[in-house]
């Protein structure tokens, strides 16, 4: 804990730094950053030599030309036979609908278009997110279109069908039905209510049937050390409304919880910064990796993941005893106990059973429980056993019939375990066992039983599923199964009646019953509609689970370093390993693409003598993983923290033969971390691609890099210190306006050669945006939701480490001080900033980026021809070049996906942020129908005073039109880091000046707190920053522990 | 010898400069417009039997003009509100009986076809005073439908850099014969603008439908994106 950091001083001498590269600034670094594209990224792919490819050019124009002469193909109109009555050929519809990422749900709102669901939203009426999104909600869509989904049901990977499978199954259906015991169904978690009541339907039907759960991210640690501080069978969550004080003892509560974006909402309303803010929250973390979490704190502690239950023990002993306390510990104490009842203090499921019994009583100690801290019975359903439990059972032959619906066992399972091995043995046994699997792809599990059934996407299903404080959502198909999935209702349903019949009756029936009075069918309508289940419900009382559990770790190895494994913040468990959209994705701090690594802090690489991407051998019980190394400051010395997802070799196209499989380390005992482990440096290197170096915003006055007479400000010369800007609570309360004296050049913003000009585009809307670098905490959900909604191109690996990715916004993690114990990290989301004043325009020789008259950075795509200076005059490097043809225009599937409304770009084009032109467009159209309509009416009405009230009316209806203006980025965000808008009030249909009706990004935009990037160019951008302001312990730092 | 190969060689240059010329004149040509051609469609639709003869509206058919970007295209079903009692046996009627009984979509063949980076709205027009004439011609003197206009950007441009040469009043969108008669000189005429010609007509309602006249419908987002 000496690393909890210092208070910062002021003025700030820390510089910040997006990569170690910017740390140490070499010449090298500074060269890269001061050409416009990284080293490759203008070279042909391994491919024909420039000469070569210009000739291939000269004469594929040539016959280009001729083929130009070409007749258009014609194009097919195809209307319906009958007309739904709800569909308006043109305009989308949207529907609530229900995601569960580890069996939790999140609500969705989907957007079909001609009965394709284009884009997923988060539900506002939803408690789990509030209309807010991660990146799997976001990317889940490709999920559904991906190409790689399983087709067809096959027995031993030979083309089967449904007949086929239901002939083998009901003999021993009725096999079973005469004899009882040998069937077993193995899970992940559950919380669909209906599912759970076909499982326990299962048990009545078939008394020797029994139900195993696994879970690779399992929350039983809670569970079970809830159970020993209380003796009763419940699990917490959490209200950070309530919480002033929050201590997370290893709890990435904004990305890992079940509620994770609820809870980043609310932990964020904590600490949103107005004019007139005297107080915030404050946020200590206790750590063993570093999450995004972590870069929220207002103090933050790397340390061993073996040492947290110390942690939590000094902890308590210091709220117990504040007297004798000292340190760290009675400063977070001190300042819990003044806060009792307003705190919060939170461990994550990675710690043992212990220390949740030790925050259970922190919590307890300090009134928190009931306010901060809500205890519910768990809403997933309580199983018979887990994996090891079946594994036993089939090993002493008492099973022959297995189930495996979802999941996948044979990648995620602990490796001390060997299920997959075990799985097939048993398969093997034809002639008595059957193994049958219900998966969205056609996967390791499935590859390793008899039968394979191909299952239902979310999106393609009725369902329903429990979130994180109990809510239940619906989940309802947005189209019909692209194959011949079945839901996992439907196939329970089957092994309850020997029949296939639609999820629709299954679910209906089952809600029925819950909800048996005469207004069912008003009931059940209205919660689909909402996505929430709004009548009756009686679930069932948990049951009392065994403990039987290895109580500690017996790793027989004895190395000196402690490993930590967590799901992967792209690609989760690896449920979403073929998801190129999260494969693309830089990943939090890391912004590693493609692969995961062994991250590693830079005095462990120092002490390993490793390097970024040099291979590693961990050793652990007897295991081994060759993984390649990545240095990430922040975290504690002599771990290695290892995310799961990767490295499997049946995922898919795209997700087979990436990353390194952390399971392989993992066991039954310790699933989330090790002691004793070792670790070596062997030969070899591997490509890791990050994006941190990539688009680094660059001072632009760093002279000929090679002239080495220049005289340059030292490491001073890249001044971040403009970029990012960060301060205390004290000094805002002190000085509201400090951070506009951090750099005076803002004063230039007014300069202009042509007074009066710079209102030219000012009459008329006026968009901007708002980014709160405070509230932004790195999620990456904006990037994907981003993605989707503008039809942006995946690009690959190596495209990526050419530094060609093709995402319009990025977010630039800066950390602060030395990479060996950095103090903070600061996020910042970086779309095209829409600059008034745009360098970009100045540039282009054909006029296909050029100014709109609401202030919009156009960029035409038809009359782009590629010349790439635009990119190069960009001083923010936010635009992105198609050096190939990277949209997909082969891939059928694919085509259904794309968002119709935005042109899917194709080689050779450059390409940015938008601000969502499409939606803009929608919205102003819809409000200008709306008022010559409204107009109209005025016009036709009898008395002057229905024409007012009408126009008025008119006025509050555009104005709303107005106001549900949203880009897809601030649609997705979980914290509303991000606000669009009209930033001109005077066109406002509802236009009185008031304070209250000023948009939300004007009003954002008028706190002391708000600046732009590089002001000093006198670009005038329209996308600007409010700076980040910390809240540190001031006991903490005073004493400087 | 000499004379000829003068004669040649400026011939040569000649014709090369007037390549681009003719190039420009192929781009604008209906080969490639497609403007005035009568495409196939699997179904001899008459507009001028169904418009002009019948007096059936745009709307009965094209139902989503005013409220969604695609002006749509009937369904089978609106075909068979008459044709199950009419013309039930007609030879040219099979596909649209076909379709009606197999449950199988028509397949038309789409007539005007903008290119995919341009984004244009029916309902906005529509709202605004554009009448469907204005781009599509005397629809109800088509036997077979065809493109009346080349649909070309300048073509586009005509009407958004000057739309008042081509507003008209929004009751009458749908009317094919549309006319600045009495009637609309009376409604539409105020003490500063009397309405005479289509110009001052045009004027009158760009105000009256808050039409951009500051060039704002000329940005490239209006209609690329």
């Amino acid at each position: 804990m000496e690393t909890l950091p210092k208070q910062l001083p002021s003025p700030r001498s820390a510089r910040y730094w997006k990569s170690l590269e910017q740390y140490e600034d070499s010449t090298a670094f500074r060269r890269l950053i001061s050409d416009e594209f990284a080293p490759g990224a203008l070279d042909d792919d391994a491919g024909p030599s420039r000469r070569t490819f210009l000739k291939a050019l000269a004469a594929s124009v040539a016959v280009a030309g001729l083929a130009g002469c070409k007749p258009k193909i014609d194009e097919q109109i195809v209307p319906y036979v009958r007309q739904p009555a709800e569909i308006v050929p043109g305009r989308p519809l949207f529907f609530a609908t229900t995601m569960t990422l580890s069996g939790y749900a999140q609500g969705v709102i989907a957007t079909s278009r001609e009965g394709r669901p284009v884009k997923l939203e988060g539900n506002p009426d939803h408690p789990a997110n509030r209309g807010s999104s991660d990146v799997f909600l976001q990317a889940a869509l490709l999920d559904m279109y991906d190409p790689d989904r399983s087709q067809t049901v096959s027995r031993a990977g030979i083309i089967s069908d449904w007949d086929t499978f239901i002939g083998v199954l009901r003999p021993r259906l009725a096999q079973k039905a005469a004899n009882g015991s040998g069937m077993a169904i193995l899970t992940e978690t559950i919380t669909s209510p209906t599912l759970l009541k076909q499982i326990r339907d299962l048990k009545t039907k078939y008394p020797g049937a029994s139900w195993f759960v696994h879970d690779p991210l399992s929350r039983r640690n809670i569970r079970e050390g809830l159970r020993s501080a209380t003796g009763r069978e419940i699990l917490p969550h959490y209200d950070f409304t309530k919480a002033d004080v929050i201590v997370s003892l290893d709890c990435d509560f904004l990305a890992e919880e079940p509620g994770h974006c609820r809870y980043s909402r609310d932990f964020q309303d904590g600490r949103r910064i107005r004019s007139d803010t005297q107080r915030m929250n404050r946020l200590y973390v206790i750590e063993s990796t570093h999450s995004i979490t972590g870069t929220m704190a207002d103090h933050r502690g790397p340390m061993p993941p073996s040492q947290i239950a110390g942690a939590a023990a000094a902890i308590a002993e210091a709220i117990q005893n504040p007297a004798a306390a000292n340190g760290w510990a009675k400063g977070i104490a001190d300042d819990l106990l003044a806060s009792s009842g307003k705190g919060l203090v939170l461990a994550g499921p990675s710690q043992p059973p212990s220390v949740h019994a030790a925050v259970h009583s922190i919590n307890a100690a300090l009134g928190n429980n009931g306010n901060a801290v809500i205890y519910t019975t768990p809403n997933e359903g309580d199983p018979d056993g887990y994996l090891q439990d079946l594994m036993h059972r089939m090993e002493r032959g008492d099973i022959d019939t297995l189930f495996i619906l979802g999941g996948n066992p044979s990648y995620t399972s602990p490796a001390d375990l060997q299920f997959d091995s075990a799985l097939e043995a048993f398969s093997k046994q034809v002639d008595k066992n059957l193994t049958v699997r219900l998966g969205i792809y056609d996967d390791e599990t499935s590859y390793k039983c008899q039968w394979h059934l191909p299952q239902t996407h979310f999106l393609e299903e009725w369902s329903d599923a429990r979130a994180y404080e109990g809510t239940i959502s619906m989940a309802q198909p947005l189209i019909a199964p692209l194959y011949v999935g079945r839901s996992a209702i439907e196939v329970m349903d089957l092994l309850l009646s020997g029949y296939l019949r639609p999820g629709y009756e299954i679910a209906r029936e089952f809600w029925a019953r819950q909800h048996a009075q005469p207004d069912f069918e008003s009931i059940w309508r209205r919660s689909l509609e909402k996505g929430l289940w709004l009548g009756n419900f009686t679930a069932e009382a948990p049951t009392r689970q065994s403990t039987a559990r290895a109580a500690s770790a017996t790793n027989t190895s004895t190395g000196n370093f402690e490993l930590i494994f967590r799901p992967d913040p792209s690609v989760w468990d690896g449920s979403y390993t073929n998801n190129a959209f999260l494969q693309e994705l830089a990943k939090p701090l890391t912004k590693l693409t493609w692969d995961n690594a062994a991250l590693i802090s830079p005095n462990t690489a120092q002490n390993l003598g490793a390097s970024n991407g040099d291979m590693l051998r961990i050793t652990s019980d007897g295991r081994q993983l060759e993984i390649p190394a990545w240095i990430l400051p922040g975290l504690p010395d002599d771990t290695v923290t290892l995310h799961l997802g990767y490295g499997r070799w049946r995922a898919g196209s795209t997700g087979t033969g990436t990353g390194f499989n952390a399971y392989a380390l993992r066991t039954r005992e310790n699933p989330w971390f090790v002691t004793g482990a070792s670790v070596e440096r062997i030969e070899g290197k591997y490509q890791l691609v990050a994006t941190h170096t990539h688009q680094t915003i660059a001072d632009r006055h760093l002279g000929d890099l090679n002239d080495q007479t220049i005289q340059r400000p030292g490491n001073d010369s890249i001044d971040n210190r403009k970029l990012v800007r960060v301060g205390t609570l004290q000094q805002f309360i002190d000085d509201p306006g400090f951070v506009k004296k951090l750099d005076e050049s803002e004063d230039r913003h007014h300069l202009s050669l042509y007074p009066g000009y710079e209102n030219t585009y000012k009459q008329n809307l006026a968009w901007g945006m708002s980014i709160d670098m405070q509230s932004c905490i790195g999620c990456n959900a904006c990037i994907v939701a981003c993605q989707t909604e503008n039809n942006i191109p995946v690009v690959g690996k190596d495209q990526v480490s050419r530094g060609r990715e093709m995402h319009w916004i990025r977010i630039d993690t800066y950390f602060e001080g030395s990479p060996e114990s950095p103090s903070a990290a600061f996020h910042q989301p970086v779309p095209c900033q829409q600059c008034e004043n745009a360098p970009c325009e100045l540039v282009c020789p054909v006029g296909a980026t050029v100014h709109d008259d609401e202030g919009i950075n156009n960029m035409v795509y038809n009359r782009c021809v590629g010349t790439r200076y635009c990119s190069n005059n960009c001083p923010y490097k936010v635009r992105r070049f198609n050096f190939l043809q990277y949209a997909d225009r082969n891939t059928e599937s694919l085509k259904l996906m794309r968002n119709p409304e935005v042109t899917v770009r194709s080689r050779g084009v450059m390409e940015k942020c938008t601000y969502c032109i499409q939606r803009i467009t929608a919205t102003r159209i819809d409000m200008e129908i709306l008022q010559v309509r409204k107009d109209a009416e005025a016009k036709a009405a009898a008395d002057p005073d229905a024409a007012a009230s009408i126009e008025q009316n008119s006025a509050q209806q555009r104005q709303k039109l107005l106001d549900s203006l949203q880009t897809a980025c601030q649609q997705a965000c979980p914290t509303r880091a991000i606000i669009f808008g009209n930033l001109n009030p005077a066109v406002d249909p509802i236009h009185d000046y008031s304070p209250d009706h000023l948009s939300e990004a004007t009003q954002l935009k008028r706190l002391p707190l708000n600046y732009s990037l590089l002001a000093e160019l006198t670009t005038q951008p329209r996308t600007t920053y409010l700076a980040r302001i910390q809240n540190p312990n001031p006991a903490l730092a005073q004493e400087g522990t | 010898m000499n004379t000829i190969a003068k004669v040649i060689i400026c011939g040569a240059v000649l014709a090369l400069s007037f390549l681009p010329v003719l190039g420009w004149l192929i781009e604008g040509s209906p080969y490639v417009t497609f403007q005035g051609v009568v495409r196939d469609q699997p179904v001899p639709f008459s507009h001028e039997h169904h418009v002009r003869e019948l007096g059936i509206d745009c709307r009965y058919c094209h139902t989503s003009v005013t409220d969604s970007t695609f002006a749509g295209l009937p369904a089978t079903k609106t075909c068979m509100t008459c044709h199950s009692r009419i013309w039930t046996d007609a030879p040219v009627l099979q596909a649209v009986r076909a379709s009606w009984r197999d449950e199988i979509p028509l397949k038309w063949t789409r007539v005007h076809n903008l290119p995919d980076f341009v984004y244009f709205p029916h309902d906005i027009h529509v709202n605004k005073g554009v009448g469907c004439v204005t781009c599509h011609g005397r629809v109800d003197e088509m036997p077979l439908m065809f493109q009346n206009a080349d649909l070309r950007m300048g073509w586009c441009l005509d009407c958004h850099r000057d739309p008042q040469k081509y507003l008209r009043p929004r009751d009458q969108v749908f009317n094919m014969d549309f006319v600045i008669d009495d009637k609309v000189r009376d409604e539409f005429s105020n003490d500063r603008h009397p309405v005479t010609d289509q110009d001052s007509l045009g004027s009158a309602l760009v105000e009256l439908y808050h039409i951009p006249t500051d060039g704002r419908i000329t940005n490239c987002y209006t209609c690329h994106r």
